[in-house]
């Protein structure tokens, strides 16, 4: 256990968190263009904006000595601020999709075409 | 101790080898689980006889000494129960959500002050950690109701999503009062803060008479804590007379016998949040018991720690008794609410309230600097 | 290999996959749940991060609330969990090459990037600090944040509430 091994230094490696939260992005922006359901499309988001926050969080904490001097929370305040409104967001776009389900029994986003010319 | 502070102290335990972290997670969770079965199980015959004593009815009384023994009976009766799963039910999650609520109302446990010195772990944002841990338990609620693939089991999940999100609200803010007044989240600085006023300074007593808007607040506490634990009268997601028994209608075995556990696990837990935050934990009036000193040793080391810590701990469970016992009280004295009247209650009253008295109280600490109504009275009076 | 390292490895692991299942399980229920794991990953990130408050503030608002309102949207939709709701295999062709590329531009940047300077996370209690910027600095913008919810709030209530009576001008039915 002591010593090098492949994970060793992982917590503090910023690549690591980097690639991760692009991944994250990655899955986030497939699930928003691929998904034929309202909820799944904002799922999709959820992961996107998390992926957003969770960079925020790295670099302030990883590379504040290099990025950002004496001012070590930004990156927190601005996560919080994008927890913060996911939170709103979840609630009007729910909001929209039982709407939505109400009045045409369906959430594929597809199918509401009422406006099209 | 922040959070993170916590993970890499975890560090030093990889250190003396994996035997010693297989050992250290064991004897964790052993004596969690020795701590919530017993406690659960004996809330359970307290219940029963409690509930006997209102209907006038004996209650359990057979197996062991007045019936003691029936928990362990029900245990094993729980154990050796056929588990059955409907046919059409989600399986994977199906199993899985009644761990997740046991596992939410376990583990907020740990930043809960049973003394001074008993604490699972002094973080540093205590009281956000136990209420972040408690959304768990409504997710159990509604995966374990929708899975089980029957009408009863969603309409009571539904329910009781709707109503554990609605009351986190005022639960929230009543909490975030005492964080004002208070200036800190940490649960044992909380529960420090409350001790008798003295010419030592410090203290400003209990924080349910700090000032009048807390003294409401305590109450406001106590009702949503009660929804939050789906307890009667807000029981609605389990009402037995129009949904059969709601969430858990499918659920047999342990698996109904865990979201049993967890309920009263929950009860215990807003108990002792109330308790903590509300009631001193386990300050007394008058007397500090951290310069209780009996003069007992033992060679050259005193055992006024080992003593103070019983002391402590029984302070602070009597307080949580107490309040457990109100709990059941009302069970048995009022009627079930309606949905509407449910949400009128949270949305048109509770609120509203609780935002008024959080206003109320970050006033009167900028006014008074902080200090508590006993403060200032003993203050006026020329005692401190 | 120190012990954050492996609970950091983990959080990834479990990030990681609820994030592959949000996108493809056919069963929107699972991709729920999946992403909830995957929120809960981050919190653990913001954990080991030392980002004590976030991670918390994670937990509390998203697995407490926008999780239970998602899982709630997709009961109250009833059958939208049935597998007929999946979109096709050759439905994520585009999708999929699309963030791929994102993906692979994106990590040669972050592979291209000195990284030389970083810092380690201190594990310094941050709750008071933020409330402080939050009344501080941040005060004008935070404001604006409440009153983007309250609106929010507001909005979400009269989308979702039902029309069933439809009065006229004269306010006749």
């Amino acid at each position: 256990m002591e010593g090098g091994g492949i994970l060793a230094g992982l917590a503090t490696n910023p690549e690591a968190y980097l690639l991760f939260s692009l991944l994250l992005f990655s899955f986030g922006i497939i699930a928003t263009l691929a998904r034929k359901n309202a909820i799944g499309i904002f799922m999709g988001v959820e992961l996107m904006l998390n992926a957003a926050a969770l960079n925020f969080v790295t670099f302030q904490v990883l590379r504040r000595g290099v990025v950002a001097n004496e001012t070590w929370l930004h990156g927190h305040i601005f996560s919080l601020f994008v927890i913060i409104l996911a939170a709103i967001e979840a609630a009007v776009a729910l909001a929209i999709v039982l709407r939505t389900f109400g009045s045409r029994q369906s959430i594929d986003p597809d199918r509401a075409t009422e406006l099209r010319g | 101790m922040s959070l993170a502070e916590f993970l890499s102290g975890l560090n030093h335990m990889l250190g003396t080898g994996l035997p010693m972290v297989i050992f250290s997670v064991l004897s964790a969770v052993i004596i969690i689980l020795l701590f919530a079965m017993p406690v659960g199980g004996i809330a359970t015959y307290v219940e029963r006889k409690i509930a006997a004593d209102f209907q006038e009815r004996i209650g359990p009384n057979r197996v062991g000494p007045l019936g003691l023994l029936q928990f362990l009976a029900d245990g094993v009766k729980m154990f050796l129960k056929e588990d059955t799963i409907s046919k059409n039910a989600d399986r994977f999650i199906y199993n899985f959500a009644p761990s997740l609520v046991m596992a939410g109302s376990l583990g907020a446990f740990a930043a809960i002050p049973f003394s001074a010195y008993v604490i699972g772990a002094d973080l540093n944002i205590g009281i956000f950690y136990a209420m972040a841990l408690g959304s768990f338990v409504s997710l159990g609620v509604l995966l374990g109701a929708w899975s089980s693939d029957n009408k009863w089991s969603l309409l009571g999940g539904m329910r009781g999503a709707a109503q554990i999100v609605s009351y986190e609200i005022p639960l929230g803010l009543t909490v975030l009062s005492v964080v004002t007044i208070s200036g800190t989240m940490s649960m044992h600085e909380l529960v420090s803060q409350q001790a008798w006023p003295s010419v030592h300074g410090g203290g400003h007593f209990w924080n349910i008479v700090h000032n009048p808007f807390m003294f409401i607040n305590f109450f406001i506490y106590f009702i949503a804590a009660l929804a939050e634990c789906n307890r009667t009268p807000f029981d609605l997601p389990e009402a037995e007379s129009e949904l059969v028994s709601g969430f858990n209608t499918e659920f047999s075995g342990m698996r109904f016998g865990l979201y049993a556990l967890a309920e009263f696990a929950d009860v215990i837990l807003f108990a002792c949040i109330a308790s903590a935050i509300f009631l001193g934990g386990w300050q007394l009036p008058f007397f500090d018991l951290r310069n209780l000193d009996i003069g007992l040793t033992v060679g050259d080391v005193s055992l006024n720690p080992l003593i103070q810590t019983v002391a402590m701990m029984g302070v602070f469970l009597a307080k949580v008794a107490v309040l457990i016992f109100v709990v059941m009280w009302l069970r048995w004295t009022l009627p079930r609410l309606r949905v509407d009247q449910l949400m009128n209650l949270c949305w048109k009253y509770l609120i509203p309230i609780s935002f008024f008295n959080l206003i109320g109280a970050a006033i009167w600490t900028w006014v008074f600097k902080g200090q508590g109504m006993l403060e200032l009275l003993g203050k006026m009076m020329g005692v401190l | 290999m120190a012990l954050v390292d492996l609970f950091v490895a983990l959080c990834f692991l479990l990030g990681i996959g609820g994030a592959f299942f949000t996108a493809f399980h056919p069963n929107i229920m699972y991709a729920a749940i999946s992403l909830i794991m995957t929120l809960v990953a981050i919190a653990g990130l913001y954990g080991a991060l030392g980002a004590d408050f976030l991670a918390a503030a994670q937990l509390i608002i998203y697995v407490g609330g926008i999780l239970i309102v998602i899982l709630f949207a997709v009961m109250m939709s009833h059958d939208i969990y049935k597998d007929r709701f999946m979109a096709g295999a050759k439905k994520y062709i585009l999708p999929a090459s699309a963030s791929f590329v994102i993906f692979a531009g994106l990590a040669a940047l972050v592979g291209k990037m000195d990284w030389a300077g970083n810092t380690v996370p201190d594990f310094e209690p941050t709750a008071r600090a933020m409330g402080w910027a939050l009344v501080g600095p941040y005060a004008v913008p935070f404001q604006y944040v409440v009153i983007v919810l309250l609106l929010g709030l507001v909005g979400a209530v009269v989308i979702a509430r039902p029309s069933i009576k439809h009065e006229d001008d004269e306010g006749n039915q």
